[in-house]
């Protein structure tokens, strides 16, 4: 019986080890491009981020920052009382599809712009996580342009990291409880 | 099943996720990778195959089995080298020195 439940820990701890391993083993992404767009953005950090970023790279970016940016349609100016409408947004993959989390639309007279933009997202994005792959989508006279870049949050794990591994770690107790023989009445 | 399969299934798929979760959280997992959503599936399984294996617990019975133990061949039980035991479950081997003493023969009036 004793070398029966060895036996049995070590298939757990190898299945568990083999999950970890390909888990690690991912393929890199592709990257994906579409339009002629460009535009790029420059971190306080030092990391910066242009349409030409492969997908598998991961840029940490600050959790609050003022980021510079830059961007260009390549379209042909407009007129001086010219307007055309635009849309577009940003959304944030997720392994079943992707969530939009800023959209935007209107109209506008210019065809490129630069500026800088402050945000911050400290508390409610977990620093020191795995790539999260961000997709800008901007459509203007006719042409839409899709950039994606893989981001994450500059940092070390945080609490959120540690709590998820404690339970992780009580769910495989529980894993191995129900390896345990029910006595019979 | 000789385990316990639905607390597999509960455990098992609280154990994918939360691992794939966690791989995340320590940046070993971007967040649209498909181990998010297959690691929860392949805890399932392995909270199933634990409850069919249930290679844990000696499975105590309440019932005495009905095949008595085979007795090793060569060896014979010594019923001689038992000592019979009187009413009170104790060894016939004479009084025993923690015995009280009996009513009456105390010499202390």
């Amino acid at each position: 019986m004793r070398r029966r439940s060895r036996t049995a820990a070590l298939v757990l701890v190898g299945v568990m080890a083999v999950l970890l391993l390909a888990a690690f083993a991912l393929p890199a992404n592709a990257e994906v491009l579409q339009g002629d767009c460009t535009g790029g953005a420059v971190f306080s950090n030092g990391a910066s981020v242009t349409e030409r970023q492969p997908l598998n790279q991961v840029v940490a970016v600050p959790a609050a920052d003022t980021v510079r940016y830059v961007g260009d349609t390549n379209l042909e100016p407009l007129g001086p009382d010219e307007k055309e409408s635009f849309s577009g947004g940003v959304s944030v993959a997720l392994p079943w599809g992707s969530v939009t989390v800023v959209s935007w639309s209107g109209e506008t007279d210019k065809t490129a712009d630069r500026g800088s933009y402050t945000y911050d997202v400290s508390g409610l994005v977990p620093e020191g996580t795995g790539g999260v792959e961000v997709t800008a989508t901007h459509t203007q006279r006719g042409q839409t342009c899709i950039v994606a870049v893989t981001m994450s949050v500059d940092g070390d794990p945080g609490w959120q990291a540690f709590t998820a591994a404690g339970l992780t770690a009580l769910s495989a107790v529980g894993v191995a409880g129900a390896g345990v023989k029910r006595s019979v009445k | 099943m000789k385990g316990r399969p639905i607390l597999g299934v509960i455990s098992g798929f609280l154990f994918g996720l939360l691992l794939g979760v966690t791989l995340f959280l320590f940046g070993a997992l971007p967040l649209n990778s498909p181990w998010l959503l297959v690691l929860p599936v392949l805890g399932i399984v392995l909270g199933l195959v634990m409850a069919a294996w249930a290679p844990f617990g000696g499975g105590q019975t309440d019932e005495p089995t009905q095949d008595a133990p085979a007795q090793p061949s060569g060896t014979t039980l010594e019923q001689d080298a038992i000592p019979p035991l009187d009413e009170g479950g104790r060894t016939f081997d004479g009084p025993s020195d923690a015995d009280p003493p009996e009513a009456g023969t105390s010499d202390d009036t």
